[in-house]
């Protein structure tokens, strides 16, 4: 169990920065996922940690020692990429103890360690198998299985359940977490799935533009987003408002709302689907437009003249199209971001 | 139309084949007089006739074979890191570089052997057996070169890169994981050097200057001078070196790996 | 840094070879064409070789029959290649386990495919006995070998050539997402069209590469048009060696100077292929 902290990490392509002036730390044991928009620097942060980039500039330390000058196949940091690379030509068992050979460890202890890793990702018996007989999900836990084998500092996951199909990802995700909680080994997560990112981390980090914008537990990111940005990153059909901030009040075409201690200007209000409740009303003036069945939801487009919005209901609530409604919008203050940023961003 | 393109097929792979036909009804024929399809008698002239010079021509062929061999290995050793900087890097220049190790197959490698032949007397490189392997692994580079790096881009970097984290040091990943990934690349790069080298004449001629006799030297005039007898014997030998060649090859690859087969050639 | 440090000493070795190679060659060769040649006892530099080699109906008749073998041989290699690897993706989508015989031809030198050609195409040749087997006296083949016209030449290097544009052609073809054509043809297109304007597009910088290689190796190369070439006109590296290995030291500035010219020459398909690579590059991205 160590605790990683990086140090003002900066790294350029072509000129370009990618990662700027990053710091960020890990507690011992922890699971962080890394989230944010694709292009972001996310991978090459694990890159990084695992010691297959240098930086340009900053440190990395693992219980406050400096890991940067240290090769990779010394660091332990081990980096499982998003298509496993199973090294092809060695069977599981083979590969599972392929850290553990390099380490020059006898043949007898390899094989105990291997079949106590297989069995640990709940393939036993597979040492003879070869890499093209394995499912994805198999193949999976191969490399994890190959991961931990030579008991790393740190485990760095990029996108690991990005190539499974629905179904298995969700027990593929159950068994990956729940080893990482027993092993208690410090992890860093990257991952597109903001679903992902809530439920199984302990802390989620987001990147954005090479910078950290926001660290927190997953609920408080959701619920209190550090920007619009962050915020723009959980689900979709999301209404964005625009309005302004006079007297601690958010003052648009939905009315007026409290707006706790948000200074006066202009300012765009994120209202998430959910937050729009909708109420079967013959005199409602809204319009159900659209409905889309998605199952555990329901959403519906609605309008009322040119105002168009979206809103989610529980599956017990049941609207038809040109149903009409009348509604209620529990915007938070959270949810408001000064406008300046919001027409920097788009 | 499914048919008349299949006929096709059929008919470009018969003149395809039908020279080894010809060569090889011509190496055990006796008597064929005009127009028969078919030779008359059957006859060993030309192999007895090679038979009658056997140690002339073996030491010939195991000279070009030590030759090529020789020139296959140092090509691979001097071709791989520079594929492996052409597949793995960007810098700039790159494609100056990849254009400039192509050059040898666009220009005329006989005319730069005729003016660097001056220079190697100089040096007391001509008529030697450097020499020749010089102006050899210089004609053969590009070869290397370009399907090495072909070989790296199609395994790609990420394997290395693996078997580090898992705590491999840069030869125990080459050992254990890189050279196993590029075994095909290494045997279609060294069949293809190999032939390149094995069956040049003239520039082993001009910087050899007949000193050096390899097997495409000794039975150029055979091929040139007609008895086609001895002219198909000696073919057929020179094509079963090379397929004896690419046979050790994929054996030697096969163990090395202990498994599949890549028939590239 | 040290990035740019590995760069340079993985490409040292190769770069270092080459470059002297190329850089000697070329010197020495412009050198003695201008007369230079202290061995020989020639030390005035003067224009006077490429002045009367220019001057020489021999020279334009041997660089005309070299372009005109390679060029035909090319052109039709590439041709014929693009209809084979055409036929073998239409009708062998999958894999078809004949493309590995068209390897084959690469595993023969240039020496004995000549050979194989005069067996088969020559005089008396298999063909020859085929056609009068088949259609009787009198149908003979024209005389192939040391014929002015160099179809001999022409001949070994298709049978070369033709085969190996035919296996990579047919492997970039294997290599294109086989759905562009599925799309093609339920837009409406038929199978030829499809393939004229949606497959040889995207193989136009393969085909100019293909055909600019093996150009390039048929305009300069020595052995084919030396054994199965007609003895006037000589193709032209076949000139510059009988020049070369003539004994009098103003010979040799002659083949020199047609050396030089060859390797002026040969800009052309270096940057040709560079043409047809900077295609393929902006393609793929």
């Amino acid at each position: 169990m160590i605790k990683i902290a990086l140090d003002r990490i900066s790294k350029q392509y072509d000129r370009k920065t990618v990662l700027s002036r990053i710091s960020l730390t890990v507690e011992a044991g922890e699971l962080l996922s890394l989230l944010g928009p694709s292009g972001t620097g996310k991978t090459t942060l694990l890159k990084i940690l695992a010691g297959l980039e240098d930086a340009d500039a900053g440190d990395i330390l693992f219980d406050g020692q400096s890991v940067r000058r240290l090769p990779p196949e010394k660091r332990k940091a081990v980096l499982v990429f998003q298509d496993y690379l199973l090294f092809p030509h060695l069977t599981v068992g083979e590969n599972v103890g392929f850290g553990l050979k390099m380490a020059k460890q006898s043949a007898s202890a390899v094989r105990t360690r291997v079949s106590e890793m297989l069995q640990l990702v709940q393939l036993s018996g597979s040492e003879n198998k070869y890499p093209r007989e394995l499912s994805g999900g198999q193949k999976q836990r191969v490399a994890l299985a190959r991961a931990l084998a030579i008991e790393p500092r740190v485990l760095l996951l990029d996108e690991p359940f990005s190539n499974l199909d629905v179904l298995l990802r969700h027990s593929m995700q159950e068994l990956v977490f729940a080893i990482q909680r027993k092993l208690k080994i410090t992890t860093i997560l990257v991952t597109h799935d903001w679903a992902e990112a809530l439920m199984f981390s302990d802390r989620m980090a987001v990147l954005d533009n090479g910078v950290v914008q926001q660290v927190d537990i997953p609920e408080r990111v959701y619920r209190n987003p550090a920007s619009l940005k962050v915020a723009q990153l959980f689900g979709t059909s999301v209404n964005y408002i625009d309005g302004a901030v006079r007297n601690q009040t958010f003052l648009s075409w939905m009315g007026e709302y409290r707006a706790g201690d948000r200074a006066d200007g202009p300012y765009q209000a994120v209202v998430r689907p959910e937050q729009v409740e909708l109420r079967a009303d013959a005199a409602g003036e809204w319009r159900v437009q659209k409905k889309i069945f998605a199952g555990q939801t329901t959403y519906y487009h609605i309008g009322k003249e040119e105002r168009q919005l979206w809103a989610a209901s529980p599956p017990n609530t049941r609207h038809e199209l040109a149903d009409q409604v009348s509604i209620t919008v529990n915007l938070r203050p959270e949810l408001l971001f000064p406008k300046a940023t919001a027409g920097e961003d788009q | 139309m499914k048919f008349w393109s299949k006929a096709f097929l059929v008919l470009a792979l018969a003149l395809l084949a039908l020279p080894f036909a010809g060569l090889l009804l011509w190496s055990l024929a006796g008597e064929w007089p005009w127009p028969q399809l078919v030779p008359a008698t059957v006859s060993f002239r030309g192999w007895t006739a090679f038979a009658a010079m056997a140690e002339k021509f073996l030491e010939a062929i195991v000279t070009s074979g030590l030759l090529s061999s020789a020139v296959t290995l140092l090509c691979l050793l001097v071709s791989l890191p520079a594929a492996r900087a052409l597949a793995y890097y960007q810098f700039a220049g790159k494609r100056l570089i990849e254009i400039f190790f192509i050059s040898p197959l666009l220009a005329p490698v006989m005319s730069i052997a005729m003016g660097v032949h001056m220079q190697f007397i100089r040096l007391g490189l001509a008529d030697t057996l450097p020499g020749v392997m010089l102006i050899h692994l210089f004609s053969c580079l590009p070869y290397g070169i370009l399907i090495l790096r072909d070989a790296l881009l199609a395994v790609g970097s990420q394997w290395e890169d693996q078997a580090k984290v898992l705590g491999a040091s840069r030869w125990q990943a080459a050992r254990y994981i890189v050279l196993p990934l590029l075994a095909p690349g290494l045997v279609a790069a060294s069949v293809m050097v190999f032939i390149v080298s094995f069956s040049e004449y003239i520039l082993t001629f001009i910087i050899g200057g007949g000193k050096i006799v390899t097997f495409s030297l000794l039975i150029f005039p055979y091929l040139q001078g007609g008895d086609r007898n001895i002219s198909s014997v000696l073919s057929i030998i020179f094509l079963l070196v090379i397929l004896l060649w690419i046979l050790v090859l994929e054996l030697l690859a096969r163990r090395y790996t202990g498994q599949g087969r890549f028939f590239h050639l | 840094m040290r990035k740019s440090i590995t760069i340079c000493l993985l490409l040292l070795p190769a770069t270092l070879i080459q470059l002297w190679i190329m850089f000697t060659g070329i010197f020495s060769s412009i050198e003695q064409s201008l007369g230079y040649i202290p061995t020989a006892g020639l030390t005035e530099i003067s224009r006077d070789y490429y002045r009367e080699l220019l001057a020489d109906p021999t020279f334009w008749r041997s660089l005309l029959f070299s372009l005109y073998t390679a060029l035909f041989s090319s052109g039709l290699s590439v041709g014929l290649g693009l209809g084979l690897a055409g036929l073998m993706a239409a009708n062998f989508p999958a894999r078809f386990s004949a493309q590995q015989w068209f390897k084959l031809p690469i595993i023969v030198p240039h020496l004995v495919a000549v050979f194989l050609i005069m067996v088969t195409l020559g005089n008396a040749g298999l063909v020859d006995r085929l056609l009068h087997f088949a259609w009787g006296p009198g149908v003979r083949l024209p005389n192939l070998t040391m014929d002015p016209w160099g179809l001999g030449i022409i001949l070994t290097y298709i049978w070369k050539s033709a085969p190996y544009a035919a296996f990579i052609l047919y492997t970039f073809l294997r290599n294109t997402d086989p759905r562009l054509i599925a799309t093609a043809r339920n837009l409406g297109a038929s199978p030829w069209r499809a393939f004229w304007h949606v497959l040889v597009p995207l193989l136009k910088p393969a085909l100019g590469g293909c055909f600019i290689l093996i150009f390039a190796y048929n305009f300069t190369a020595f052995e084919v048009p030396f054994l199965i070439g007609p003895t006037y006109p000589k193709a032209l590296p076949v000139l510059a060696y009988t020049y070369f290995l003539n004994p009098d030291s103003e010979a040799r500035a002659y083949a020199m100077a047609i050396n030089s010219l060859l390797l002026l020459f040969s800009l052309f398909p270096i940057w040709f292929f560079q043409r047809c690579w900077q295609n393929e590059s902006k393609e793929g991205s």
